[in-house]
């Protein structure tokens, strides 16, 4: 395909790529800064927002890990679990029902497809 | 970096942080989330507290602000623990901004906490809470004790005084201002004054904290105007006698617009926090800060004095010179399956245990409802907030009034995001009017 | 194996029947009481709830708020992830890690999203302080606390977090158009921009189909982030349907009225979303 693309369409390529670069980064800023500003001490995040933390503190961190409403295990292990199970339990019975599904008559077919259908409007 | 290291990198964080995490010996049950109320469907009550031998658990719902704090909870739990073996006490928190939705939350998950702080807003329904004993209820104060359905279903913690003027001594000063306003004129005066010195004289609140935006002007001035002209408007304003629209609570409104349209309010203030609101003020940002009597406590706390920060009462527009105090109380759950330890714990901290009652009443500034008060020290800020009022007459809150008086639930915060349009802008008789509408409708539901 | 038994869907249609229909039928039912969510006992009043609907302004404003919304994210949304889509699909090698980039804020917790957005656009917050930096300071206003501000700045927030899924979506759909229709169109002297508009759209229709329906869906729901940034905005002026059912639900006691609201919207979502399905499938080659 590389032969098909002349000069003009190649500069083209390159604007359109810069275009994406920025985008990139204007998208990702709000998380730079979110990164950044775990290792900076409060002030330094009101006074210089974007600035590098240099150097850097792990008190915030800390605080957090150590705070006695936060049980990171335990919370971690809620997650896991409900992750694990769902999922898990999720794909071995949708996988079971679209085998049957697909594997019928047409008429029948259409009466479960649209059932589980209307499910799919309320996930999103 | 190649894609197996980074995520080597982010598995070893992810252990060291549950392996720290893990290293604590509180537990705590996270609340429950809000489902849908699609997902909302009858289900059994069953409760929490377990009998497993001769150890009695009891969860006791709290909330957690900037006074407080996990410790001063913790502290509460341990003494407790202590004196009574046997009994354990197992805290849960109320997340987000409104407690009664989260109580209502729990109990429609069957999940309801046996013991309860701030249940005011359920206590309406009947059923929700037990009756407490009659011996418990005699050592309050008797104006304290709140009647639902002639039923005695909560038991008082604490009252807590509501709302004065903070300001930065050094911002007045350079504005030239040498005294405290005793009348709305003099407030007016010295808002001009700061304004000119290039100050902003007043902070605001708004973002998620609706309360606050209106919390000290209502309490602290309107209550004041609408308590002098008629004493019983909570009857009255029940009954239909008088309506949301009289102009003794326009004009009262219509005066704090009068500080709103002039531009004395900081340019953000709808878009800070409470916490983010107070965190600038203390900073410098404006000269003053209507707010609430819990930072007393907390300005004592951190080190500033009077000479730092002074404070003073709003001056109401109609000269009315009253204050008002709001009631606390705690609710032991219908659901509750050891009313009796539930109860002794409730006697224990409020009041049982002079000492535990002290330290939780000065951890937010609060004042004590037994028949023998629990005095404790305070700060200088403190001491001078509470001597304010020295002259003044005590009046009941009228959006916390408790028992058959009260206002009907959703109320109030229905007020708070009008006060809120009012804010920015809108007119004030055209918000009030929609006021009545509202009540009336709340009213019919709550029946 | 010519074998196929009905009891392979049998488990996912009882839990189906059990998480989904079920409490919807229970909606339904208490759409037609006025149980206020606590007490134990409740009346069947009929349709008196969805006559009060009518005439609560407050729901109006929540519903003008939410179309507002709805719009304005699907079309840019729309509009912008295919744009990065077609872009995308010509990077080579940096593809990867931009889809990353992009895709990052989907997986994060919208509560999490809520908390760092409001750092940003708060008075003092970063946004301001950068605008002062470049000098720009005369520009520099209340994004949150200022009624029609207080919606673009939703709106953006939604953006940013549901651009990434979006172009997945068009970018997996682009790249399932076959090349030679493309080389068809550039023996027959077609630009790019003739590329994209006659080979590549009516292709994807099916892609922009359910890229539409589910992002109209998901900013229909929108919840998480009004409650933590604005809380219902200053006064009303951000508050969504979903934000107005919780309200009157927990916070008034109205559990019936709130359920009632419930079932309207699901009304709505289903006739948009059967709308849409019927145009797709119009416009599909």
């Amino acid at each position: 395909m590389k032969y098909l693309k002349n000069r003009s369409s190649r500069f083209g390529n390159h604007i359109l790529k810069l275009i994406l670069i920025l985008l990139a980064v204007i998208f990702a800023l709000p998380l730079y800064i979110t990164v950044i500003n775990i290792f900076k001490p409060t002030k330094m995040i009101s006074a210089s927002p974007m600035s590098l933390p240099i150097p850097p503190i792990l008190d915030n961190i800390k605080s957090v890990l150590q705070s006695p409403n936060v049980n990171i295990g335990q919370m971690y292990f809620n997650s896991i679990c409900i992750t694990v199970f769902g999922v898990g339990i999720c794909i071995l019975i949708s996988s079971m029902a679209a085998y049957y599904i697909v594997r019928t008559k047409k008429n029948r077919e259409a009466l479960y497809i649209f059932i589980f259908y209307l499910g799919l409007w309320f996930h999103m | 970096m190649s894609k197996k290291a980074v995520s080597m990198i982010l598995a070893v964080a992810m252990m060291a942080s549950m392996v720290s995490g893990c290293g604590k010996s509180s537990s705590n049950q996270p609340g429950s989330d809000m489902k849908e109320p699609a997902n909302a469907t009858e289900q059994p009550v069953n409760n929490e507290s377990s009998t497993n031998g001769e150890d009695i658990t009891l969860t006791w719902a709290v909330f957690e602000t900037d006074n407080y704090t996990a410790e001063v909870w913790q502290h509460i739990i341990d003494t407790f623990e202590a004196d009574n073996p046997g009994i354990k006490i197992e805290k849960v928190l109320m997340t987000g901004d409104s407690r009664p939705q989260f109580l209502k939350t729990m109990l429609a998950a069957g999940n309801m906490p046996d013991i309860n702080i701030d249940p005011v807003d359920l206590a309406g329904t009947d059923g929700i809470y037990a009756e407490v004993p009659e011996e418990l209820l005699g050592n309050y104060e008797d104006a304290s004790i709140a009647t639902y359905n002639g039923k005695h279903t909560l038991v008082p913690a604490y009252k807590a005084l509501r709302t004065q003027c903070y300001y930065h001594k050094d911002q007045f000063e350079e504005a030239g201002i040498t005294e405290e306003p005793k009348t709305w004129d003099e407030f007016l005066d010295i808002c001009e004054k700061l304004a000119a010195a290039g100050k902003t004289p007043l902070m605001g609140v708004g973002a998620s904290d609706i309360w606050a935006t209106s919390f000290g002007w209502w309490t602290g001035v309107t209550n004041a105007d609408i308590q002098k002209a008629y004493p019983t408007f909570n009857e009255d304003i029940l009954s239909g006698k008088l309506k949301w629209t009289d102009p003794v609570i326009a004009d009262s409104l219509n005066a704090w617009k009068t500080l709103i349209d002039a531009g004395y309010y900081h340019k953000g203030s709808m878009s800070f926090s409470y916490t983010q609101a107070s965190e600038e003020f203390i900073n410098g940002s404006t000269a003053m800060f209507m707010d609430g009597a819990w930072s007393a406590a907390g300005y004592d706390a951190s080190g500033l004095t009077t000479d730092d920060m002074g404070v003073f009462v709003m001056p109401a527009p109609s000269g009315a010179k009253s204050y008002c105090t709001m009631p606390q109380y705690w609710g032991v759950s219908e659901t509750c399956q050891n009313k009796e330890a539930a109860f002794a714990f409730c006697e224990y901290v409020l009041g049982g245990n002079t000492d535990i009652y002290k330290y939780y009443l000065q951890a937010d500034g609060t004042y004590s409802v037994t028949k023998d008060p629990a005095e404790y020290e305070m700060g200088s800020i403190q001491t001078k907030f509470s001597e304010n009022y020295k002259e003044y007459e005590l009046i009941p809150e009228i959006m916390k009034m408790v028992g058959d008086t009260a206002i009907p639930t959703g109320f109030e915060d229905f007020t708070c995001k009008s006060l809120q349009n009012i804010f920015t802008g809108a007119s004030v008789e055209s918000e009030l009017e929609t006021w009545d509408a509202e009540m009336e409708r709340l009213q019919a539901a709550s029946e | 194996m010519r074998k196929k038994s009905k009891l392979f869907v049998f488990p996912a249609f009882l839990i189906y029947t059990l998480l989904m229909i079920v409490p919807i039928a229970g909606a339904f039912y208490l759409s037609l009481t006025d149980w206020n969510g606590i007490s134990a006992g409740f009346n069947l009043i009929g349709f008196k709830n969805y006559a009060a609907m009518f005439k609560d302004t407050r729901l109006h404003n929540s519903i003008g708020v939410t179309i507002t919304i709805t719009f304005v994210v699907s079309i840019t949304v729309n509009v912008l992830g295919l744009f990065i889509a077609s872009l995308l699909n010509n990077a080579g090698k940096i593809t990867n890690t931009l889809r990353s980039i992009f895709f990052l804020p989907y997986v994060m917790s919208t509560v999490a999203i809520s908390f760092i957005w409001f750092s940003i656009l708060s008075y003092t917050g970063v946004l301001n302080s950068i605008l002062e930096s470049l000098g720009f300071g005369n520009i520099i206003t209340d994004y949150i606390g200022n009624s029609k501000n207080a919606i673009l700045s939703i709106c953006v927030i939604e953006i940013w977090r549901t651009l990434g899924f979006h172009m997945v979506l068009y970018l997996a759909s682009i790249q399932t158009v076959p090349e030679d229709l493309y080389e068809a169109c550039t023996v027959d002297g077609g630009s790019r921009w003739q590329k994209f508009r006659y080979v590549t759209l009516p292709m994807i229709v099916p892609g922009i189909t359910i890229s539409v329906i589910m992002s109209i869906m998901s900013e229909m729901k929108q919840y998480d982030i009004v409650k933590v940034i604005t809380n219902g905005g200053p006064g009303y002026s951000t508050e969504t349907i979903t934000y107005n059912i919780v309200t009157q639900a927990f916070g008034n006691n109205m559990l019936g009225y709130s359920s009632a609201i419930a079932v309207f919207l699901f009304i709505i979502i289903a006739a948009v979303s059967m709308i849409q399905l019927k145009a797709g499938s119009k416009l599909e080659v």
